[in-house]
């Protein structure tokens, strides 16, 4: 007995790989058509809208914006692309594809001690890969996305590869489409404090080698690139319940962090507490510690969409 | 590298067209060097354990047939098992047993430091251990001739497919075929990759997906009530099952492709109608390893009815510990080897019952494959949980707080529908090889096939890389 390998078999082999390559594309069209259907995944819709301001961040973004009612007080078209746990690497990508269709007047990013922090911003990289499908859009996710192993420039050489998870998106989307309004979802929990247990890290104090040089790093590139294509940048820190039960202090010196950032890239920053919006010593607002309800949402918004028309307003700056 | 990882394929692509082209005498040097720097790329230091291993067992083997004083050829086993079970404790149980020393003499008011190493637990140690010693014991028992040549040995040894999860190979089985020379046959190949990806299908389609869920539940399980324990323990079932199978069936089809045969090691487990039965067809390899070396040696079912339950227990404990330096893989195993010994005890009474009641066996199937699988999944528990109270404070809760499920809707919808195509599949097996039946089917089908499981992978698939659950063993 032989190697058993014949012309035949060869020529078979180059169909096989013919085939797959064509299906990859094949399934590469229609799942990019399908996609931009999609209301609550990607980014279509925000750019559709072409609102005149864009709220970006993660969770704290997306349940804490109530677009209408921002759109309602300023006057000005709103968007909220905030969504649970995509943090700051999201926002970058997100807006570099925004900025690349159009650019809004006012960025909003809510960012926050979590956003920036070691421990919590590790797995944040990994989920830029939400932002695949636009990777041959956007030099920023494609440097994110490949940044994150060698292998992944093999893995992408699949169109159909953008779309890894999509069907669940597409689950996703038919579920919670209903629930959504310009971006924003509202949680209608309402928080119960007794359960309320100070973090194990409560009173160390804000230590700035704690900070995701990454998370930081892509922030700025955030502003800068907003600011260059002529965009109003707004940082906001929305409440959380814990900030308003004995560890509020730790989290000022990184607010005044946050806030000197902001200031040597020239955009503004918000810190809502509560000495100054005591409305949120109300457990009845929160859905948890790190969520606004769809009750201290409106309140929240209502605060923001006026602190958005004195930021904003000429005379003001 | 893992077999789900990109470098495993770029490094398997290249060992085996060097491998056909390579002329028979010079191939045993290839998968060797291959299998060695396969070894290598977790943790190169450790190449000297699986080193030494091989060596004693190679010279005590050959001691063993040069001798026929029945003391020396006890000797030459007493010094392999020393060794390979020693660098086996060291590696992997030093540290339990002192921690639990330690533990054990703190719960008697008594304070002590115990030593511990720190030293990170060898990838696969468990699995060539076995090799080493199954061949030592077979040549010692004269069932099997002492390997002369070094460099095959040391290849049966180190075989990348099967080196660092399995299947347990025996050198009856696998030793003869490094001498045989192997052609490169499309219709070997075709199967062999056929398996590597139903295998990549399972692992990251199926289990790694589940794991989202289980991970969930179990990392936290105590802010979760009954329902989501149940859940995530069904879950788990099928995410090791999928993991573990998934690893055996990348092992068997790169062999394939290659053109060896390893050992079925999993025959649809959850189809058992009975825990034996269920052990008769989960990590074959294993189980058959432990009934040989270890259950038959104890006495097996020779001595009595009482020691023959003793000896299950014994060994199944045992194989729990295989699995684990943790007081969870004990437990485990102990609950087998329980329901082993149980099972074996009322089987005659269950038969009787059946037969007066005048019930087929066809009739009662379903309910016994049902209470089985379920009996299997409360012992996955002890296995997936963190800690030993973890596990219990599970198995005290399973029925409490219904119905409040944490549901996460993607991932539970997602887990349902993988299980049951799953269980179609397996269920398609019963009526004959699937592999078999697809290579006879028309190209077109066939080729559907392909590319219904390589997109599954692509659009499906998480591909962050995860490792195998049994290579940690």
């Amino acid at each position: 007995m032989k190697h058993r390998i014949s012309k035949k078999d060869i020529l078979k082999l180059l169909l096989l790989a013919a085939i797959i390559v064509a299906a990859d594309r094949g399934l590469f069209a229609g799942f990019s058509r399908l996609f931009d259907k999609l209301e609550t995944v990607g980014l279509s819709e925000m750019v559709n809208s072409q609102a005149e301001i864009v709220v970006f961040g993660s969770s704290r973004a997306c349940h804490h914006y109530e677009s209408e009612v921002i759109e309602n007080i300023t006057g000005k078209s709103t968007y909220n692309i905030g969504r649970d746990g995509l943090g700051v690497p999201y926002t970058r990508g997100a807006c570099d594809v925004l900025l690349k269709s159009y650019c809004p007047k006012t960025i909003v990013i809510e960012v926050g001690p979590k956003s920036i922090m070691t421990r919590s911003c590790g797995n944040q990289l990994k989920r830029v890969s939400r932002l695949a499908p636009y990777i041959d859009q956007s030099d920023v996710v494609k440097e994110m996305i490949l940044s994150q192993g060698p292998q992944h420039k093999y893995r992408y050489m699949s169109k159909a590869f953008r779309f890894n998870g999509l069907p669940m998106y597409v689950f996703y989307d038919i579920t919670k489409r209903d629930k959504f309004v310009k971006g924003y979802e509202a949680l209608d929990k309402v928080y119960d404090p007794t359960y309320f247990r100070l973090p194990v890290n409560a009173g160390k104090g804000f230590v700035q080698s704690d900070l995701n040089e990454d998370c930081v790093r892509l922030l700025i590139d955030t502003i800068r690139s907003a600011k260059e294509n002529g965009a109003e940048v707004i940082l906001v820190t929305s409440p959380r319940w814990g900030g308003f039960a004995g560890y509020e202090s730790d989290e000022r010196e990184c607010f005044a962090f946050i806030e000197q950032l902001a200031k040597e890239h020239g955009a503004s920053y918000i810190a809502v507490m509560q000495e100054d919006y005591p409305h949120f010593a109300d457990a009845s607002l929160f859905a948890d510690v790190d969520h606004l309800n769809r009750q201290g949402a409106r309140v929240f918004s209502e605060i923001i969409a006026d602190i958005l028309i004195e930021k904003t307003t000429p005379s003001s700056r | 590298m893992f077999f789900n990882s990109f470098e495993f394929f770029i490094f398997f692509f290249s060992v085996t067209a060097a491998y056909f082209v390579l002329p028979h005498r010079f191939r045993w040097v290839l998968l060797l060097g291959a299998s060695y720097y396969f070894y290598m790329s977790w943790k190169a230091e450790y190449v000297i354990l699986i080193m030494t291993s091989t060596l004693t067992a190679y010279l005590c083997a050959l001691g063993t047939g040069r001798t026929e004083s029945k003391n020396k050829k006890r000797c030459y086993l007493l010094v392999s098992l020393i060794v390979n079970l020693g660098i086996l404790f060291t590696f992997k149980y030093f540290n339990f047993v002192s921690d639990s020393l330690r533990e054990m003499l703190a719960g008697i008011s008594i304070q002590v430091n115990t030593p511990a190493l720190r030293v990170l637990l060898p990838v696969g140690i468990s699995f060539y251990t076995f090799q080493t010693l199954s061949y030592t014991i077979d040549v010692y028992r004269g069932k099997l001739k002492p390997e002369k040549h070094p460099g095959i040995f040391a290849l049966y040894v180190s075989f990348f497919p099967q080196l660092v999860a399995g299947p347990i190979e025996r050198a009856s089985h696998l030793l003869g075929q490094f001498y045989e020379e192997k052609y490169f046959d499309v219709r070997r190949v075709c199967h062999g990759m056929e398996l590597v990806f139903w295998g990549i299908f399972k692992k990251v389609v199926i289990a790694d997906r589940l794991a989202i869920y289980v991970d969930s539940v179990y990392n936290n399980a105590a802010n979760h009530s009954g329902p989501s324990l149940v859940l995530a323990t069904y879950f788990f079932a099928f995410q090791i099952y999928c993991d573990f199978s998934g690893y055996s069936d990348i092992a068997i089809g790169a062999a394939k492709v290659l053109g060896f045969d390893l050992m079925k090691n999993f025959n649809r487990p959850y189809f058992a109608t009975n825990v034996t039965e269920f052990w008769h067809r989960w990590h074959i390899s294993l189980s058959t390893w432990l009934r040989d070396y270890l259950y038959i040696p104890l006495g097996g079912n020779r001595k009595g009815k009482s020691r023959t339950y003793l000896n299950i227990i014994i060994t199944m404990v045992l194989g729990g510990i295989w699995h684990g330096a943790s007081w969870t893989f004990v437990i485990w195993g102990l609950v087998h080897g329980v329901m082993l010994a149980v099972s074996k005890l009322t089987m005659p009474i269950r038969e009787s019952i059946c037969k007066k009641i005048g019930l087929k066996e066809w009739a009662t199937r379903p309910l016994r494959i049902f209470i089985t699988f379920n009996l299997v999944c409360l012992c996955w528990i002890f296995f997936r949980a963190n800690t030993v109270s973890d596990a219990f404070y599970i198995v005290g809760h399973l029925f409490s707080g219904w119905p409040n499920i944490f549901i996460d809707q993607i991932a539970v919808s997602y887990g349902i529908a993988a299980i049951a195509f799953l269980l179609f599949a397996e269920l398609l097996q019963t009526r004959g090889d699937i592999a078999e039946k697809l290579q006879q089917s028309h190209l077109a089908l066939r080729w559907g096939v392909y590319c219904l499981i390589l997109f599954s992978i692509v659009l499906f698939g998480v591909t962050d890389g995860s490792q195998f659950i049994y290579f940690q063993f």
